[in-house]
């Protein structure tokens, strides 16, 4: 099935268009799972989970036992050997909270620079988001940071449709263009914009000037609503239908409804 | 009149033996006075005077009467000079003290004397000589007493006045002296004055008077006396009832309970006893850091130095008692000290050396993750800075040619290990590119590396030339695209038959490596678990004797495990914080050249002592 990659400037709208986007997709019966691979997780709370399920949610970085049984490492100690495709195919079953055919899992924060690339806990990361994008039969949908570090050669060939989510601001049009750039090399071809927190049709021209090489798959508006729900503990999908119109038009698009 | 005082102890910190200095004295002497303070309390008590091992205790009275003086010397060797005295009580090495060889001996003491009446040098004549038999000596818990003579009679009237001086200069910087002056009232011989080195106690001037004998009273009788019992509560304060414990083993007192209790002692006092300075614990502590052992390695090494240090003590105690005038504790030892040391330096050296060039990796730890690579799988390695190419191997490893391969040759999967990353270049060397590639090395030398995937630049030749001499050449390449990938991987698979031998070791902190280092950290006996063991020898309860030596080392090896254990999941806690970890890594190199250090240390305190 589908494999997407959300990805954009912090604070631009990509949690919010990835619950959105993964509810419009349970609509035709699919099962979906939802990776949040953002270092502050907020997925959850954006797709409106009860509390209880949100308490239950464990970042799969923080199993230290499970890493260090799967990858032959030793939890605490950088470095050593370990194994760079531990098993992962059973995880996302077992360690996912699920609500309405949605199936979080929670990658949680890499492991900074400092300590090199090459620890166990990446490497896990590394390996479950390969199992996600080659290997998962659903739909998944893959919340990121500002960038593309979870994927790699080989993982964004799998990745049908990479979204990037801007608004009328310019930071966000410049983290736009080094992710198209990043994700060209990587070899990512299907890739689109959609602008968010649309006010006007200046925005829309804003947007569609800045980013004029790229595809954009749909505008989505300012919405109060929106604002209220996540007041709320509500997701965004049973506050304002008229998001969701947009929301299954962008899927569509992107030919992955 | 009755003045003692106590010298000021001597002598220097041992590394593996008991401490010496002043305020170690009392810790080191703590084992075997709890066990002896337990058999004491169960069994009636008659306070002996002991003494400290490795000294000699000399205690001189000085009676002094109308006619002269008597010098009474009670002389006592600690087990660790037992042999410089029996060197001189026993020459011709008989283990026999016979009365001719008290006599000489007395006369060659008395050369080390000093006498002095009224500023003019005055001769020691022996009125008595007697030693308590060998083997009390050997175990250190003999004396030899001697009685000279000192005149000062003269044909001049009877109310007089006498200055006499009196020096000790035997072995003087090995001797805790005591000093006692006693006058005879009754005689009408009075102490006016004396002046002693208060610090020493080896040497005292005296003043005193002759006068007209008194009637005898029973007042100055009774003072007398008690002045007498205070002086020798007083001098028999150091240690007490060494007696008593062979009078306990020699009547075979022990009900089950008891020895329990005493066995249970032994554990404790053990325990407590490695917090003094030496057995080993700052050597283990060290090497743990150098080498980045594990509790595990910290609990084998603890447990390793025990047993040395068990079978070091029940070595010696065998040689002392069938052989003795070959193996006196005194002579050995310090050559176990003095070779124990050499090796240390060695040992400490060695690990420095292979550090810097290279021969041993810095991360001990990596190597019982050699463990990852399977004798069944076929084991790629990835260099840290070939990461990306991780996600593509991780999907060829699934592709159905890769699949096809393994079964064909039958191989159980593909197993893809990561070599580590660049957390290993912070880690200061002589020759950088090489130490890093000690990684790469043991894996190669493992046999069981199929492929071998390196990010492109210099480090690629270096490890392509390293894989060459290795004469272990798994498939290499750098793959960009999944083709390659899979490439790579079929060809690592079609290279698994093909293996040589393969040896994928447990552990890179070496089984040799530790059992090296827990022989050197135990083999040095400690005086007082020896003196322990041979007291119940002599008695001739060899069982219980070797059992309370035992668990005396079991109580000293949990010591040395905690310290251990303590030092390797500190390192553990550092880690988590970069700079902490950073220092951590520089650790190792430091811990090297501090066990040099402990091992020059070694060698340089037993080299002073014997010139």
């Amino acid at each position: 099935m589908t494999k997407i990659a959300v990805s954009g400037k912090g604070g631009v709208g990509k949690t919010t268009f990835s619950a959105l986007l993964a509810y419009t997709l349970t609509e035709n019966g699919q099962q979906v799972y939802a990776i949040d691979a953002d270092p502050s997780p907020t997925l959850a709370e954006t797709l409106g989970f009860p509390a209880e399920l949100v308490e239950q949610i464990h970042p799969v970085i923080e199993m230290t036992e499970l890493i260090a049984e799967r990858t032959g490492s030793k939890p605490g100690e950088y470095g050593s050997y370990f194994k760079l495709n531990p098993r992962v195919s059973d995880i996302p079953r077992r360690f996912s909270v699920t609500h309405r055919n949605i199936h979080l899992l929670e990658m949680g924060a890499t492991k900074g620079a400092a300590k090199g690339c090459a620890c166990p806990e990446n490497a896990m990361l590394k390996a479950l988001t390969t199992h996600l994008l080659l290997r998962e039969k659903e739909t998944v949908i893959l919340d990121m940071v500002a960038g593309t570090e979870h994927l790699g050669r080989g993982t964004a060939r799998a990745v049908d449709a990479m979204v990037i989510v801007v608004e009328r601001g310019s930071r966000s049009i410049k983290t736009a263009h080094s992710i198209i750039e990043m994700a060209k090399e990587l070899g990512i071809s299907n890739l689109w914009i959609v602008g968010n927190k649309i006010r006007n049709e200046k925005d829309e021209a804003f947007i569609a000037d800045k980013l004029r090489s790229s595809k954009i798959a749909g505008w989505l508006p300012f919405s109060d609503r929106v604002i209220d729900a996540e007041r709320n503990g509500q997701s965004a999908y049973d506050a304002d239908p008229d998001l969701v119109a947009r929301g299954r038009r962008i899927a569509n698009v992107i030919s992955v409804g | 009149m009755e003045i003692i005082g106590p010298k000021l102890p001597h002598g220097t910190n041992g590394i593996f033996r008991c401490s010496k200095d002043l305020t170690g004295r009392k810790t080191a002497l703590f084992p075997v006075m709890a066990i002896i303070l337990l058999l004491a309390i169960a069994t009636k008590s008659t306070p002996v005077k002991a003494h400290p091992l490795d000294e000699f205790s000399q205690k001189t009275r000085l009676y002094f009467h109308r006619d002269g003086v008597d010098v009474k010397l009670e002389l006592a060797p600690g087990i660790l000079v037992a042999t410089l005295l029996l060197e001189m009580l026993d020459p011709n090495t008989d283990g026999q003290i016979t009365a001719d060889e008290e006599l000489a001996f007395a006369g060659a003491l008395s050369r080390e004397l000093v006498a002095r009446v009224d500023g003019q040098d005055v001769a020691l004549h022996i009125v008595a000589a007697d030693a308590d038999p060998y083997e009390d000596i050997i175990t250190g818990i003999g004396t030899v007493y001697i009685h000279y003579g000192v005149s000062t009679k003269t044909e001049r009237n009877a109310m007089r006045e006498h200055t006499f001086f009196y020096e000790n200069r035997f072995y003087d910087r090995l001797t805790l002296y005591t000093l006692h002056l006693h006058d005879d009232a009754a005689q009408g011989v009075q102490i006016v004055a004396s002046e002693r080195d208060e610090l020493t106690q080896a040497l005292v001037e005296v003043d005193y008077v002759i006068g007209e004998p008194v009637m005898e009273t029973a007042g100055a009788d009774e003072k007398s006396k008690e002045i007498l019992a205070l002086s020798q509560d007083v001098a028999g304060s150091t240690i007490p009832v060494v007696d008593n414990l062979i009078e306990l083993f020699r009547a075979g007192l022990f009900s089950p309970e008891t020895a329990l209790v005493l066995l249970g002692l032994a554990a404790v006092a053990g325990a407590f006893h490695a917090f003094t300075p030496g057995h080993g614990k700052t050597l283990v502590a060290a090497y743990l850091i150098a080498n980045q052992g594990t509790p595990w390695h910290a609990i084998v090494l603890g447990l390793l130095v025990t047993v040395t240090h068990s079978a070091s003590i029940y070595l010696l105690g065998g040689l002392v008692l069938s052989a003795t005038q070959f193996f006196l504790p005194g002579k050995v030892i310090p050559i176990m000290e003095l070779v124990a040391g050499v090796l240390v330096m060695i040992l400490g050296m060695w690990m420095l050396i292979t550090r810097l060039y290279g021969g041993v990796t810095d991360h001990a730890h990596i190597l019982p993750n050699l463990a990852i690579l399977n004798q069944n799988s076929v084991n790629v390695l990835v260099d840290g800075n070939a990461a990306e190419a991780v996600d593509l191997l991780i999907i060829a490893a699934e592709e159905p040619p890769v699949l096809d391969v393994l079964q064909q040759v039958g191989a159980r999967d593909i197993n893809i290990c990561s070599l580590g990353c660049e957390t290993h270049d912070l880690l200061p060397s002589i020759k950088p590119e090489r130490l890093n590639l000690a990684t790469v090395r043991y894996a190669l030398k493992t046999g069981a590396a199929d492929g071998l995937v390196v990010g492109q630049g210099k480090r690629q030749k270096l490890v392509n030339n390293l894989a060459r001499k290795t004469g272990n050449e798994p498939a290499f390449n750098t793959p960009k695209v999944l083709d390659e990938a899979t490439a790579l991987l079929v060809e690592a698979v079609r290279r698994f038959p093909q293996r040589g031998k393969v040896h994928i070791p447990k552990t890179e902190l070496s089984w040799r490596s530790l059992a090296s280092m827990g022989l050197v950290g135990g083999m040095v006996p400690c005086p007082d678990a020896l003196a322990v063991l041979l007291i119940a020898l002599s008695v001739g309860q060899l069982f219980l004797g070797l059992t309370v030596v035992f668990f005396f080392s079991i109580g000293l090896s949990l010591t040395l495990i905690a310290v251990g254990i303590l030092i390797v999941s500190s390192r553990r806690v550092l880690s988590r914080s970069p700079l902490l970890d950073r220092l951590s890594s520089i650790a190792p190199y430091a811990a090297s050249i501090f066990i040099t250090s402990i091992g020059f240390a070694m060698v340089a305190r037993i080299m002073r002592s014997i010139l």
